[in-house]
């Protein structure tokens, strides 16, 4: 779905970005790059309704979200922290947006068991969410997300401290998503390699400003964190 | 997740029934008819026994508050009340003079004296054993009566002003005083005789000097704003009969006054 | 450095002895009072009909207080921890007044909002009584015992609840209602059930002040033998009466009840720490 922000302002404790205007089309994917602190996961979570925003519009496939809940929005969110739950097991964190719909039994089941085998995370099903490593949190955190079959997938960080194999199949099963469901995909990153390798377009968020970059521009070195920082 | 309709279920059930058992207490009461009592909890054993025995003899009920003096006078001025013994009668006076009293009567005499333990093993007789060294003594405040009271007829003796100077803690009632000593916290303590003898671990020294036995009385109040005038004067009466109360009282202890056949220092008319 | 090193070597002996002193007193405290009864003290007392009475109604006053006071503490406690508002700590000071005020005030506070308030032309109670008969009175009723001991209660319930929702991270809602829930949903099925044991700690709090509860009952609801008396009035009855064993027996089965329930608590407490590290 088209994802159009127009004029969008925000503050918060640090930091302050305005006029901000992005067009993501349908089933492509956007990257934001800048530094840490520059408000990236704020701007994320101001689409999906978790933050006002002071001024602007946002679009999503021609909807005016500012009086949309963040539950009828349609969008996946995977914050960079995970956010898992910790009183339910992974099973039940993959079913949960899936239970809200009125999915129960077999089907559910069947629906969690599904994205846990695609992301590699079956035999954690029965395991409860602060007895998981970093990355398995991620995958149960994206899993999460996939279940719900969102039309805008936000992704922060998703990749960060996994290693090589992991990130794999996280990138796979992203793109699976895509082909399969024509979702759009707005990806959070340091990382240039990422950027140049799933965007179609790019931004760069520095001293509350979007400028647009060209991810084929973006040189091999891979992590720019520490010269971001 | 999946306990929590249970646990739901459960605490409204736990709830529900509690609340039932609640309503059953709060409904259950056969008070048709009875009149209210706020009485000094100090003065609770011979009254629960003079309530049953008017019941026995008239069948008219008298529902018992017990408290604190002090509170108690808060708790009837604001929810109003048909009758108040207090402990001490000058709280009956401060009521008396916002003419919130139809009528006052006369119940039994008091007479201060030192209370000891059982035995008397500090060997305390006089007002003098008081001030001797390395006594413990207790004295109620003058927001008790019996402060009050030996204040104004011991204020200037000079044996009393040396035993309140020895004293080593001042109490706001003359019950507590009593526990003190009971509980061993303190060698002797001025309390009325009938308050002593409801504890079994004190003996009483009644003082022989005529001018060291001061008396006091308790008064009980009929208030004014009493919706049952007549059974209210008439339980007040009973206690006042020297066969009815009368009897009850003396058996606990107290020594009676002799019934008056008029209602004395009535200030109202019912 | 030998100051410093003698303050090192010092240190858990000292820590130990401090903390072990005030355990002996409170431990002292307990045997005195056994030593001084008999069990016979206890036959005696609880053979009155009055004492049992005020057993039963001890028991079901304080479930019903503390239920109520999680009931209405779990809403309050959500505002405090997840609102941001106006006034809120104006809110946050009213809610502290219960607390800290002397017992026997909230009792007369409460003696004279149900008596002395016109609402119209009459008092609360005086209207509860005009609607609904004689048996709605509150004051110096049973209810009235449930309506001091809730007073305080639910104070101290929100205290306990507020602290246990604002460890709970805030976005874990956030992203449950990015996933779909409502806000409503969110806190039904994410926050409530990690403030599971909060709200069991809470509602033991709950339940063991009101079992002490004495100076708001004492003055609100009054001393009635066999109607509005409760253990703790119980005890102050006893002990004007003279029967201070008595008191002390009913004091030993209030501390007892207490401690019960407290450890309970604890226990079913650990058993749910327990699963989840387990798992």
């Amino acid at each position: 779905m088209e994802l159009v922000l127009k004029q969008v302002g925000l503050s918060s404790q640090g930091f302050r970005i305005e006029g901000i205007s992005l067009t993501l089309s349908r089933g492509s994917c956007g990257v934001l790059m800048g530094a840490t602190g520059e408000g990236k996961s704020s701007l994320i979570e101001a689409i999906c309704g978790l933050r006002k925003i002071d001024s602007g519009k946002i679009f999503l496939n021609g909807r005016n979200l500012a009086r949309v809940v963040p539950g009828e929005r349609g969008i996946g969110l995977v914050p960079q922290d995970a956010v898992l739950f910790p009183h339910l097991t992974v099973r039940e964190q993959l079913g949960f947006s899936s239970r809200l719909r009125g999915l129960r039994g077999a089907e559910l089941e069947s629906r969690c068991r599904e994205v846990a085998e695609a992301l590699q995370i079956d035999h954690l099903l029965g395991r409860r969410s602060i007895r998981l490593s970093g990355g398995e949190a991620k995958r149960v955190a994206l899993g999460r997300a996939l279940a719900g079959e969102p039309v805008l997938l936000c992704l922060d960080e998703p990749f960060a401290g996994l290693d090589a194999a992991t990130r794999g199949v996280v990138e796979e099963v992203v793109a699976a998503h895509r082909t399969r469901t024509e979702s759009t995909v707005l990806l959070v990153t340091h990382d240039r390699g990422e950027a140049r390798r799933l965007g179609d377009k790019a931004w760069s968020l520095s001293e509350g400003r979007l400028s647009r970059i060209n991810p084929g521009m973006l040189g091999e070195e891979g992590d720019t964190k520490d010269t971001a920082e | 997740m999946l306990h929590f309709k249970r646990i739901l279920v459960l605490f409204l059930v736990v709830l529900g029934v509690a609340v039932a058992g609640l309503w059953q207490r709060q409904i259950s009461r056969d008070d048709g008819g009875a009149v209210l009592l706020y009485c000094a909890a100090g003065l609770q054993a011979p009254i629960t026994e003079a309530v049953a025995a008017f019941k026995e003899s008239s069948g008219e009920r008298v529902e018992l508050r017990f408290g604190g003096s002090g509170s108690l006078a808060a708790q009837l001025e604001l929810a109003g009340g048909d009758l108040y013994l207090p402990a001490d009668s000058s709280y009956l006076d401060s009521f008396e003079a916002r003419g919130m009293l139809s009528s006052r009567l006369s119940l039994c005499n008091l007479s201060a004296g030192i209370a000891v333990a059982h035995g008397n093993p500090a060997q305390i007789f006089t007002v003098e054993d008081l001030s001797r060294q390395g006594l413990r003594i207790a004295l109620c405040n003058q927001s008790a009566a019996i402060g009050l009271h030996l204040e104004k007829h011991l204020g200037s003796d000079p044996r009393w002003r040396m035993a309140v100077s020895s004293a080593v803690v001042s109490m706001g009632t003359v019950t507590e005083v009593a526990q003190a000593v009971a509980l061993g916290v303190v060698d002797a303590g001025i309390v009325w005789d009938a308050v002593a003898d409801q504890f079994q671990e004190i003996d009483f020294v009644a003082l022989d000097d005529e001018a060291l036995l001061p008396t006091a009385q308790a008064v009980i109040g009929v208030l004014a704003a009493s919706k049952n005038h007549e059974q209210a004067h008439r339980f007040a009466a009973f206690l006042n009969n020297s066969e009815g109360g009368g009897r009850i009282f003396r058996e606990a202890g107290y020594r009676t006054i002799p019934t008056l056949d008029k209602n004395v220092g009535r200030v109202g008319i019912p | 450095m030998p100051i410093a090193c003698l303050l090192t070597c010092l240190f858990l002996p000292g820590v130990g002895l401090m903390a072990g002193g005030y355990v002996c007193l409170i431990l002292g405290m307990l045997l005195a009072g056994l030593g001084f009864v008999s069990w016979q003290d206890a036959v005696d007392l609880f053979g009155k009909p009055e004492l049992r009475s005020a057993l039963g109604l001890t028991f079901l006053t304080c479930t019903i207080s503390s239920l109520m006071s999680i009931l209405v503490a779990v809403p309050a406690a959500f505002l405090l921890s997840r609102g941001r508002f106006r006034g809120k700590s104006a809110l946050d000071t009213v809610l502290d007044i219960p607390v800290i005020l002397p017992p026997l005030v909230v009792g007369l506070s409460l003696l004279i909002l149900f008596n002395h308030l016109s609402l119209g032309e009459k008092s609360i109670d005086g209207w509860l009584v005009h609607v609904f008969g004689e048996g709605a009175r509150v004051t110096f009723s049973p209810v009235a015992v449930v309506v001091a001991q809730f007073t305080v209660c639910c104070a101290l319930a929100i205290r306990v609840i507020r602290s246990t929702m604002d460890e709970i991270p805030k976005r874990q809602e956030e992203v449950a209602m990015s996933l779909g829930c409502s806000r409503g949903q969110a806190f039904f099925r994410v926050l409530l059930p990690q403030a599971w044991r909060g709200l069991l700690g809470a509602w033991a709090i709950a339940w063991a002040r009101a079992l002490g509860e004495f100076g708001p009952i004492l003055v609100f609801a009054g001393v009635t033998r066999g109607r509005t008396e409760v253990l703790s009035t119980a005890i102050f009855l006893e002990m004007n009466l003279g029967n201070l064993r008595g008191a002390v027996v009913i004091s030993l089965v209030l501390i007892a009840i207490a401690l019960v329930v407290l450890a309970g608590v604890r226990w079913l407490g650990r058993g749910w720490e327990r699963e989840e590290v387990l798992f």
